[in-house]
């Protein structure tokens, strides 16, 4: 109320104050001479400044928008680049390459399977497999990609993760700019050792890529394999024995025939005889037994030799068996721990800032960063107009 | 539509008066006051098409901080002394309103510069506070705030010294 009253005091004070110059009328009439004739000239001396830089900034926001809307070339190459897989090196020297058989990739992005070509075949391949037989061989192999800025760091996390799921390192490796680890662990511990990878960096800078292989065409190639060599190692041996038996039947016939030539020897030797002629007779007989003798004792040395040689090739061939039968038999534990095993490889990224930035806000990042930058024109282009106009500022005072 | 002779003269007649009260007060001698009031007019008559027509408000802002201006160029060239004015300090035929009036100025010459500069341009301009704080060059609510306190203080002085 006070203030009010002192405010009115003041007021009436001002009123007071006011009053025209001893010769108004004098200093009116000098100043209107001064009066420009057209005032309007504001409009020119005021210059209306272009958004030049808003203009360059919406186009190449614009331009930006348009080239990512578009599926490019580059952009599929890019795509093409995540399912490129390591070739798997063979387990086995036997393994070696002898087919191309397609296997099925998964990724843990949505429109990303496809059907890469392993050119590795470790087993020989069956013509035809059995298509009624519905058991499951699948080898998995798994390889996620992470992304990161501390690639040393993740990889040691990695090899721990490894570890502890009771797998095992293989290799490793790294740099300022990438990683890489591969590795075995066992089938039961993938989804946890999956998991535990994809925890390291976040969902958002993993990259899962799971191939499954199915191996049941090996498994019938050694199944129909041990089954063939088991066969052939019986008929071998079924020979084998038929050998030793004629054998054995043959050096029987042949000393039987030796005992009865020397009992007649031995006849003829103590055989009595009163004629001359008899025991000349006699004794070209004996004669004829004793080279009777030699002949079958020659007979019984071929039978020996053949016999050996006959034995000792069939006894190759049946170590030969023996030996294949082990060693595919050792494929199969083999293909059996590996079905049983999941093999892969860890590629640790280095991530830029940019691509940071990019996966948290997809697709044309550059194109808002373009919008922004030309909004941030707009207003200081705008400020700038303002400033300009500023009668207070542009008083020469 | 742009300022023509016709609207200047009109102009002068509505804001000659207070700017020259305004620059009396300030200044302390009538013959000054008119100089100063003419070169206020012909450097805003230069300035005119800078300007535009930004309404009659605006204009008399604007004459006030050039006068202002012209004020500070004044005393920045030494000749800050006040010459004595008869007709300010004629005490021959004091009335009940000279009185009032000498009531009031010895109340402003108690608040400091700053505050009797505001009084000076709020109640003889009679300008509003948004268009003050351009003259004066700082932000509204400060004119605002400190036209509040210059009150203030002018009340206490009141109370205290005068006892109303």
């Amino acid at each position: 109320m006070f203030n009010k009253k002192i405010h009115n005091t003041f007021k009436k004070w001002g009123e007071k104050q006011v009053e025209f110059p001893p010769n108004n009328e004098v200093l009116k009439s000098l100043i209107l001479e001064q009066v420009p004739n057209r005032t309007s000239a504001l409009v020119s001396t005021t210059k209306h400044r272009q958004p030049w830089f808003f203009y360059a900034f919406t186009a190449m926001a614009v331009l930006t928008f348009v080239i990512n809307s578009q599926p490019s070339f580059l952009s599929k190459m890019d795509l093409g680049d995540e399912f490129v897989v390591a070739p798997m090196a063979p387990q086995d020297a036997s393994m070696a390459p002898e087919y191309a058989y397609p296997t099925v990739t998964t990724g843990s992005t949505a429109g990303r399977d496809s059907v890469i070509y392993d050119p590795y075949y470790p087993y020989p391949y069956p013509q035809n497999p059995n298509i009624t037989d519905t058991r499951e061989f699948s080898k998995i192999y798994y390889n996620p990609t992470l992304q990161t800025r501390e690639v040393n760091d993740v990889r040691g996390e990695v090899e721990r993760v490894v570890r502890n799921s009771d797998g095992r390192v293989d290799s490793s490796t790294s740099g300022e700019k990438s990683g890489y680890v591969s590795f075995v662990v066992p089938k039961d511990r993938l989804e946890s050792f999956k998991d535990e990878i994809e925890s390291l960096v976040g969902s958002r800078f993993y990259i899962e890529q799971t191939n499954t292989q199915n191996m049941l065409p090996q498994k019938q190639a050694i199944e129909q394999s041990l089954e063939q060599l088991d066969t052939t190692l019986k008929s071998l041996i079924k020979d084998r024995d038929g050998i030793v038996k004629n054998h054995n039947q043959n050096i029987s016939a042949y000393n039987k025939r030796l005992e009865y030539i020397n009992s007649e020897i031995a006849r003829l030797n103590n055989e009595k005889v009163f004629y001359p002629a008899l025991e000349e007779e006699n004794t070209k007989r004996i004669s004829a037994l004793q080279n009777e003798i030699f002949a079958i004792q020659k007979e019984i040395s071929s039978e020996n030799h053949t016999y050996q040689t006959n034995k000792n090739n069939i006894d190759n061939s049946i170590k030969y068996t023996e030996q294949s039968l082990d060693y595919t038999k050792t494929q199969d534990k083999n293909l059996m721990l590996d079905v049983e095993t999941v093999t892969g490889s860890v590629s640790i990224q280095w991530i830029s800032l940019w691509d940071y930035v990019d996966t948290y806000f997809p697709g044309a990042l550059l194109g808002w960063v373009f919008m922004a930058l030309a909004v941030v024109a707009y207003f200081w282009n705008r400020n700038r107009k303002d400033t300009a106009t500023d009668y207070y500022a542009e008083l020469k005072l | 539509m742009t300022l023509d002779k016709n609207h200047i003269s009109e102009l002068w007649d509505k804001i000659t008066p207070k700017l020259y009260g305004y620059l009396v007060r300030t200044l302390g001698d009538k013959d000054l006051a008119q100089d100063i009031l003419q070169t206020t007019w012909l450097k805003a008559m230069q300035s005119l098409p800078t300007f535009g027509n930004k309404g009659e408000v605006n204009f008399s802002a604007w004459l006030f901080a050039i006068a202002r201006n012209e004020c500070k160029q004044h005393w920045r060239k030494g000749e800050r002394e006040i010459p004595f004015d008869e007709s300010l300090h004629d005490r021959t035929e004091i009335s009940t309103k000279t009185q009032d009036k000498i009531f009031i100025e010895q109340i402003l010459s108690q608040l400091s510069k700053n505050d009797q500069e505001l009084i000076k341009l709020r109640y003889i301009s009679d300008l509003p506070l948004n268009n003050i704080a351009k003259i004066l060059k700082i932000n509204p609510v400060a004119v605002r705030v400190r036209m509040h306190r210059a009150l203030t203080e002018a009340k206490l002085i009141l109370k205290n010294q005068y006892h109303v």
